[in-house]
């Protein structure tokens, strides 16, 4: 790279830290090399030294920041990668990353923002799009149900005098609830008996992207698969919900009242009376002791 | 309050109940939480073992386990980019520019 004449400094620090950040959240050059329009910013805010020009210097950087956020987003999607096959998830990935790239602290959030933006690029993942969408969805509910916070659980001797017309309970953030039209719980069990994960303080990654190469294709189902996605213990899982049990759940997350949000469950629904209090009494056991139902 | 909405209602008030004497006599019974939900269906386990299910869980956090990802870690002590500003790495190795 051959040296430039220097071009005017930047005065201020908070100019030169603007120049920085657009350089580095700047994409990568087919090759995985800086972009030569880089190089102004390069002479203008760093100095080469004895081995390596400016450009050299900002170009580390600017690998590094790549290389890391695409290592994350590779680990956290690798469903929609087996989807749409390894050259159109490198593709995504850098879209989605030059669209959304790193502004939290954490690089837990990186994804939070895919779901929305496959609905909103639907070619980047054609022919495969719902298929996608729905594993994208998956995927980032498994992380939003590992690490979300959870609120003080209920305590039944507390709420069983409460008039259940007033009474709001609600259900915890951890706990995400998906309507799929794919079975993309079995998909991801079938992705992980296939690909055994070698751990999370693996240098391993270039292995883990050739054995996640193999793909992954389901037809539509005929009826909708209705999925939480919770934690216990601190493991995820994936728990199917039977169609009146989803509403109810959702119900009680849009705020409804206890007996509001069972008697939205069961709309429309073929169980009526006994037969529909006795899964009622049943689903919530289960979600009392699963620690599902929060103050 | 109608019928039907009060014995539906009823019912998960039982449920709610029944469910918190079960979670309190197997937290009684067995102090050690891989005992807790033994009776539960919680579903199908995501990941096989605790902790792989998210890679460090906030990724940041993972410093000094012995390298995540492309973990600035992995060239610790190497001293082959000492002095160049940076240590590039992909995929967990150093990567070697031209």
């Amino acid at each position: 790279m051959p040296r430039l004449a220097p071009p005017r400094k930047p005065a201020r620090l908070g100019q030169i830290q603007r120049l920085m950040s657009q350089a580095l959240m700047h994409r990568l050059t087919r090759s995985e090399g800086m972009q030569r329009t880089n190089a102004v910013t390069a002479a203008q805010i760093i100095k080469p030294n004895d081995r390596l020009t400016s450009f050299d210097r900002l170009e580390i950087y600017n690998q590094q920041y790549w290389w890391r956020l695409l290592g994350c987003f590779n680990d956290d999607f690798r469903g929609v990668r087996a989807v749409i096959g390894e050259r159109k998830f490198d593709r995504l990935a850098v879209e989605y990353l030059e669209a959304h790239g790193s502004t939290s602290w954490s690089l837990r959030n990186l994804g939070q923002d895919l779901p929305a933006f496959l609905k909103k690029h639907p070619k980047l993942t054609a022919p495969h799009t719902a298929l996608a969408l729905e594993m994208a969805q998956v995927e980032w509910a498994k992380i939003v149900a590992f690490d979300t916070g959870a609120l003080p659980v209920i305590d039944p001797q507390k709420i069983v005098k409460r008039d259940p017309a007033k009474l709001c309970i609600k259900l915890q953030p951890y706990v995400m609830l998906l309507k799929l039209r794919h079975p993309i719980d079995q998909l991801l069990k079938k992705m992980r008996e296939a690909n055994p994960e070698t751990g999370s303080v693996s240098n391993a990654v270039s292995a883990t992207r050739r054995r996640a190469s193999r793909t992954l294709r389901a037809k539509p189902c005929a009826e909708p698969i209705f999925l939480a996605v919770h934690r216990v213990d601190f493991s995820v899982y994936y728990k199917r919900l039977e169609p009146e049990a989803f509403k109810l759940l959702s119900a009680l997350r849009e705020g409804d009242t206890l007996a509001d949000a069972c008697a939205r469950g069961f709309t429309r629904s073929r169980l009526r009376g006994d037969a529909a209090a006795a899964k009622i009494g049943e689903w919530f056991n289960v979600w009392t002791r699963l620690g599902w139902l929060a103050r | 309050m109608n019928k039907t909405k009060t014995l539906l209602a009823g019912a998960a008030l039982a449920g709610i109940i029944t469910g918190g004497f079960a979670a309190k006599s197997n937290a009684a019974t067995n102090s050690a939480p891989q005992f807790k939900t033994t009776t539960i269906d919680a579903g199908v386990l995501a990941d096989k073992e605790k902790g792989e299910t998210h890679d460090c869980a906030g990724k940041n956090g993972c410093k000094g386990k012995g390298g995540c990802k492309s973990g600035d870690n992995s060239c610790a002590g190497k001293n082959s980019c000492k002095g160049k500003g940076g240590c590039a790495m992909k995929d967990g190795k150093p990567a070697h520019k031209k």
